[in-house]
């Protein structure tokens, strides 16, 4: 449970407003918690969830801070990533304490670049639940799925396929040029020694 | 390796069979000359594509020979010359029959990997000497490998990646340049054989309480069906994924004389083992070709 559910107040509520309440739920806790039987236990309860939740809320606060300059980051993975440079993209990812989508759709980038396909695909799929109507998350996750993940898309769609039929089409069997040996062989078992 | 990357005989031309055939009788032939007829065995289908792909790229000649085979003497069978490349493919092939065998000691029982092992010691000694860099290459594979499987890891992607690294440094050892799709390629190659493998090894690497990744990653067995089952679309995406991978790497590499037989093996091929891999209710009997 978060503090705002606890406490029962709106998620805009101001944060001197939350501490107030919160210390006084805190007082009227511990008072609480040593009172015989069931009510005692419960406020004990009570004021350990109590705690985690201030203690969640105001690590993410501090971490909103320390992320002010995020979307700077992003654009710095975002180079790495495009220069190919993974392990300075992944650290500058790992340095970063708020996970958005963003943060999962640029992870996934780098697993993609690195060959682990499956790990990307968790990484999307965080993405797109984390903010459904964005767009960008949701083809690149489609994409991986219904194409580089299927059985069925044919070969040739796959890459520059053009270019090996039109340079290397032309292409036979290094086993042509001896194709005239390799028949009488089949009807003779003669001996050839090709080339 | 382990027999996952294959041809489909029934869409090769005739021709193209014989290539390959004759791609995996060098090996064979090489590796009896060099190494004794005892390590003859260490020839197998992944290798021999390898083989194919190696010659091709680096624009290798090749010259043929009839030979009658050692399993029918009386039946000649166009035979790859030896050649340099030839000889590093060979020596590279049995570096990692070597260290197969040496990873069966450590977490498999059985008799059959002792024997392996021990059989392999010489020839081993041999292709060290020779590739040094290779030597190094898989023990670092396989020690990597160790440690991933003793930490328990659920990740398929990490743990693939240390079989998947090593064969496409293994690559760029034998082939001397860089190229990035070529290595990539490899790199999916090597995890495709590794996943493929694990997946095949399951029943018995549930029953014997061995390690598997698919078993850490998915924690439903039962039985293969039921698993393949349960697990179907996660999968079919995680061997999708690398078949497509490797086969778009393909179409951006320049190939000569071997295209039309790399085609099939590529295209066709590998997706064939993927089905059979997901349909069967049992390990796949060894390939026949």
């Amino acid at each position: 449970m978060s503090i705002f559910e606890i406490l029962g107040l709106p998620t805009d509520t101001p944060k001197e407003e939350l501490e107030k309440k919160y210390k006084d739920l805190r007082y009227e806790l511990s008072e609480k918690r040593f009172l015989p039987g069931e009510e005692g236990n419960a406020a004990a309860k009570k004021l350990t969830e109590l705690d985690r939740a201030w203690k969640d809320y105001v690590s993410f606060d501090e971490s909103e801070k320390v992320n002010v300059g995020d979307t700077d980051s992003f654009s710095a993975i975002d180079e790495y990533i495009k220069k190919g440079d993974l392990a300075s993209a992944q650290n500058l990812l790992d340095a970063v304490k708020v996970r958005n989508a963003e943060w999962h759709y640029f992870q996934a980038q780098v697993y993609y670049k690195r060959e682990w396909l499956s790990e990307s695909r968790k990484h999307l799929k965080i993405a797109h639940d984390m903010e459904p109507s964005n767009e960008k998350y949701k083809n690149a996750l489609d994409k991986l799925e219904m194409k580089m993940g299927s059985a069925e898309v044919p070969p040739q769609n796959f890459g520059n396929y053009s270019q090996q039929q039109t340079q290397g089409g032309s292409c036979g069997n290094m086993l042509s040029d001896c194709c005239a040996a390799y028949c009488c062989m089949e009807c003779c078992y003669s001996l050839f020694c090709c080339r | 390796m382990f027999g996952y990357v294959l041809p489909v005989p029934g869409e090769l031309s005739k021709q193209d069979f014989i290539l390959y055939k004759s791609f995996y009788c060098g090996i064979c032939k090489l590796t009896g000359v060099k190494y004794g007829q005892m390590s003859r065995f260490a020839a197998n289908y992944d290798i021999a594509f390898m083989s194919i792909f190696l010659h091709d790229i680096l624009r290798q000649d090749v010259s043929f020979c009839e030979e009658p085979c050692i399993s029918n003497p009386f039946a000649k069978r166009v035979t790859v010359k030896e050649n340099p490349l030839l000889d590093k493919i060979a020596a590279a092939n049995i570096i990692l029959c070597y260290y197969k065998a040496a990873d069966g000691v450590i977490d498999r029982d059985g008799f059959k990997y002792r024997i392996m092992k021990h059989s392999f010691g010489k020839p081993y000694k041999k292709a060290k000497s020779l590739l040094p860099e290779v030597d190094e290459i898989i023990a670092e594979g396989y020690e990597n490998l160790r440690v991933a499987e003793r930490s328990g890891s659920d990740n398929i992607d990490k743990t693939a990646d240390c079989f998947a690294a090593m064969l496409q440094k293994l690559f760029t050892a034998l082939c001397g340049k860089n190229d990035e799709n070529a290595e990539k390629l490899f790199y999916n190659l090597g995890k495709f054989v590794y996943l493929a493998d694990a997946l095949d090894d399951i029943d018995e690497d549930f029953k014997k309480r061995r390690y598997n990744v698919f078993l850490k990653s998915f924690d439903n067995y039962k039985n293969r069906k039921q698993f393949i089952e349960d697990n179907f679309g996660d999968l079919s995406f995680c061997f999708n994924t690398t078949v497509n991978r490797i086969i778009e790497c393909f179409n951006n590499l320049q190939f000569s004389q071997s295209y039309s037989l790399m085609q099939n093996v590529v295209f066709s091929g590998l997706r064939t083992t993927v089905r059979k891999l997901l349909k069967s209710d049992k390990k796949l009997a060894p390939p026949k070709l």
